[in-house]
C-alpha cells in the first residue's frame, strides 16, 4: 500500500492536469460549433422551457420514465448522490474541515450507492436491450465509478485504504474527458437546449391561457 | 434523387450539418435504456433496431470516430467506426423505421433529441442515394409535378369542381363558389395529398367551416398540395424547394395566413422549419385549421353545440401537432365546446403514444408498420371502447388497421 501511495502522489497531479486540459479542450470544441437560432415565430416561452427543463421537469412524478423505471431511477439517484458525497468527503479531507459530517453521510449512503452502481452494471450486462445498446465505454465508465465508490467507502471506514481510493480517482480523472462520464458537463447543455426548443414550440407550456 | 457518391462525401455532409445541439445530443447519451420503453416501435416488436439510442448510435459511432479524441485514438473503447459504404448501408432499416415523434425525447432524462439525429442520418442517406425508393419517388413527384401522389393541376381542378357541387348541396346554396387564385384574400388554404386523393371529405369539412365563419379565403391552382416529402426522406434540397414554392405562392397571392388542414408534417415543415430552411421570415402566418377553428369559436364566429355530439369521445394527439408544435389545448377546448362527453386518453398530450404513421412510415408498405398501430392503440388507454378523434388521417388509418 505504501508503494501505491507513493505512486499515486505522483500520478494524481498529472491526472488532474490531464483532466483539466481534456475537459477544457472537449468543452471548447463543442461550444465552438455553430448554434443556429430558430427563425420561426415562437408559440410560447423558450426561457421558461429551459428553466422548466432544468428544474421541475426532472421531478420524479413528472416523467413517465421515472414511473415505469422506479428501481433504475432510484438506483441512479442513490449512485449519483453517493458520488457527490464521496467528492465532498475528499474535499473535506483535503481542506481538513467538516470531515466528520461528510464522512458520516458517506458511511450511510456510500454502500447503498455502491450497491446501486453495481446493480446498474449487472442490469447492463444481463438485460437484452441494455446489452444491445451498450459499448465498452458504458461498462468501463460504470466500473470506474464502482471502483471510486468502493475506494471512498473503504477509506471512510479505514484511512489506510486511501491509496486505493486515489488510484480510483486517478483512473476516473483520466477517463472522464474521453468517456461517457463527460455527460456531467453536457447534461446541463442538453437539458437547456431541449427546454429551449420545446418551450419555444409550446410543448412545455408556460401557465397562461390561449388568447387571440 | 441523387446518384451514388463517394463515401467521403457523406463525411463532408455530416461536417456541414454539425451544430452545437447535434454534437451535444450525439455526445451526451449514457445508454441508460429508458428510451426503449418510450418507443412504440420497440414496444411493438422488441427489435433493438427500434430503440431510439440504438438508432442514434449509427450516426454517433461515425461522429465519434472523426470528431472525438477517444474515437480517433481508442475507437474500440467507445464503439467508434469508420464511415464505410457497408456501415452506411446498415443504417437504412433502422433510420427509416422511425416516426421522429419525439416521445423518446420527452422521456429521456437528458433530453436528447433523437429525431434531430435521425433526420441528419436521413439527410446523409438521401444524399448518398440510399433513401427508400418510394420516398424518393414521392419526393421527385412533389418537385416535378407539385404533388407526391402526382395529383395534376387538371385533376385538382376536377376535384374542386366536384367539391364545389358537394359544398353547394351541403349548404343548400347554388351560388357558392370555391375561390381560386384570389389575390389579396386573407387565407390561402393548401390541402395535402391524402386529402386530395383519399379523404376529400376533410377538404369539404374545412370549406364548410370557412363558409360558416364567413372568412375571405382562396385556394391555389398552382400550389394545391402542401405535403413535403423531402422532410420524410431527408432530401434537404427538395425540402427547401417544396417549401419555397408554398411561400412564393403565399407571397404571390398576398395572403395574411396560409392554412394547412390534414398533413401534420406539412404544417410543421411550413410553420416551424421553412423560415430556417429559407433563412428568412415568412410574410404570412401559418396556421393549422384546428387553431383557426379554436380562434373562430372563441370569437363566436363559429357556434358549437355539444348536444349534436352526445356520445363519449376521446382524443388522440398527433405528434406533429402536440410534441412538435405544442398544439395541445386548442383541440381539447374545442372538443369540450363541441361534445357533451369528452374524456381524456391516458397518457395524453405530449405523453400520448405515436400512431406509427408519421415521417414517411405510413406510405411505405411493410407488415411491421401495420403492427405499430395495435401497439399504439393498446397503450393509449381510452377508458373503454369509444370513438377516438384525431385531426390527422395517418393516425386514423393506423388505428383502423389495428382493429
Amino acid at each position: 500500500m505504501e508503494t501505491l501511495d507513493r505512486l499515486m502522489s505522483v500520478a494524481l497531479p498529472i491526472a488532474w492536469v490531464v483532466f483539466a486540459v481534456g475537459m477544457t479542450v472537449r468543452t471548447r470544441r463543442i461550444l465552438a460549433l455553430p448554434y443556429r437560432p430558430d427563425r420561426a415565430a415562437p408559440r410560447d416561452s423558450a426561457r421558461y422551457g429551459a428553466f422548466y427543463a432544468l428544474t421541475f421537469a426532472m421531478l420524479p412524478w413528472k416523467k413517465e420514465s421515472t414511473r415505469t423505471h422506479w428501481a433504475t431511477y432510484t438506483a441512479g439517484m442513490v449512485m449519483h448522490i453517493a458520488v457527490f458525497l464521496a467528492i465532498v468527503f475528499a474535499l473535506a479531507r483535503l481542506a481538513g474541515v467538516g470531515q466528520g459530517v461528510a464522512g458520516m453521510l458517506l458511511r450511510l449512503v456510500g454502500p447503498l450507492g455502491l450497491a446501486a452502481a453495481l446493480g446498474l452494471l449487472v442490469k447492463r450486462a444481463v438485460v437484452p436491450h441494455m446489452r444491445a445498446i451498450s459499448t465498452p465505454d458504458d461498462f468501463i465508465s460504470n466500473a470506474l465509478v464502482d471502483f471510486y465508490l468502493l475506494g471512498g467507502v473503504l477509506t471512510v471506514s479505514d484511512p489506510d485504504w486511501a491509496p486505493l481510493w486515489r488510484l480510483a480517482v486517478v483512473l476516473l480523472l483520466l477517463w472522464v474527458p474521453v468517456g461517457k462520464i463527460y455527460h456531467m458537463v453536457l447534461f446541463f447543455i442538453s437539458r437547456l437546449l431541449f427546454g429551449w426548443q420545446f418551450g419555444r414550440r409550446g410543448v412545455i407550456r408556460h401557465a397562461k391561457p390561449i388568447s387571440y | 434523387m441523387t446518384a451514388p457518391r463517394p463515401i467521403t462525401d457523406a463525411l463532408k455532409i455530416l461536417d456541414s450539418m454539425l451544430t452545437l445541439p447535434l454534437a451535444t445530443y450525439l455526445e451526451t447519451c449514457t445508454h441508460c435504456g429508458v428510451c426503449a420503453d418510450s418507443c412504440h416501435l420497440y414496444q411493438a416488436d422488441a427489435n433493438p433496431i427500434h430503440i431510439p439510442s440504438y438508432k442514434a448510435d449509427f450516426l454517433r459511432r461515425v461522429y465519434k470516430r472523426y470528431h472525438t479524441f477517444a474515437g480517433r485514438y481508442l475507437p474500440w473503447l467507445v464503439d467508434a467506426r469508420d464511415f464505410t459504404e457497408r456501415e452506411l448501408e446498415s443504417w437504412k432499416d433502422s433510420v427509416y423505421q422511425c416516426t421522429m415523434c419525439r416521445r423518446c425525447s420527452i422521456a429521456c432524462p437528458i433530453g436528447i433529441d433523437n429525431a434531430l439525429i435521425v433526420r441528419t442520418s436521413r439527410t446523409i442517406l438521401s444524399a448518398m442515394g440510399k433513401a427508400p425508393a418510394l420516398l424518393e419517388e414521392h419526393t421527385r413527384n412533389a418537385c416535378e409535378v407539385g404533388s407526391p401522389l402526382r395529383v395534376t393541376r387538371e385533376a385538382f381542378l376536377e376535384r374542386i369542381a366536384w367539391l364545389e357541387e358537394e359544398l353547394q348541396d351541403a349548404l343548400d346554396d347554388d351560388q357558392i363558389k370555391i375561390p381560386l387564385d384570389k389575390v389579396g384574400a386573407d387565407f390561402l388554404y393548401i390541402a395535402a395529398s391524402l386529402e386530395l386523393m383519399k379523404f376529400p371529405q376533410t377538404i369539404l369539412s374545412t370549406l364548410k367551416l370557412f363558409h360558416a365563419a364567413g372568412i375571405d379565403y382562396t385556394l391555389s391552382s398552382v400550389r394545391y398540395d402542401v405535403t413535403n416529402y423531402g422532410v420524410f426522406n431527408g432530401d434537404d434540397a427538395a425540402t427547401k424547394a417544396i417549401a419555397e414554392k408554398d411561400v412564393a405562392e403565399g407571397e404571390r397571392l398576398r395572403v395574411k395566413t396560409v392554412v394547412v388542414s390534414e398533413c401534420g408534417h406539412a404544417y410543421r415543415a411550413l410553420r416551424w422549419e421553412a423560415p430556417n430552411w429559407l433563412q428568412r421570415d415568412l410574410p404570412f402566418a401559418v396556421k393549422d385549421v384546428v387553431e383557426l377553428v379554436h380562434e373562430w369559436s372563441a370569437q363566436e364566429k363559429l357556434k358549437l353545440n355539444p348536444e349534436h355530439n352526445p356520445d363519449a369521445i376521446t382524443y388522440h394527439d398527433p405528434c406533429n401537432m402536440s410534441r412538435n408544435s405544442g398544439m395541445m389545448e386548442e383541440p381539447r377546448t374545442l372538443l369540450r365546446r363541441a361534445a357533451a362527453d369528452f374524456r381524456e386518453m391516458t397518457p395524453n398530450r405530449e405523453h400520448n403514444w405515436c400512431c406509427g404513421g408519421g415521417a414517411g412510415c405510413c406510405p411505405c408498405r411493410s407488415t411491421m408498420r401495420r403492427a405499430w398501430g395495435p401497439a399504439s392503440r393498446r397503450r393509449n388507454k381510452s377508458n373503454g371502447r369509444r370513438p377516438a378523434l384525431s385531426p390527422r388521417p395517418a393516425p386514423i388509418a393506423r388505428c383502423n388497421w389495428a382493429r
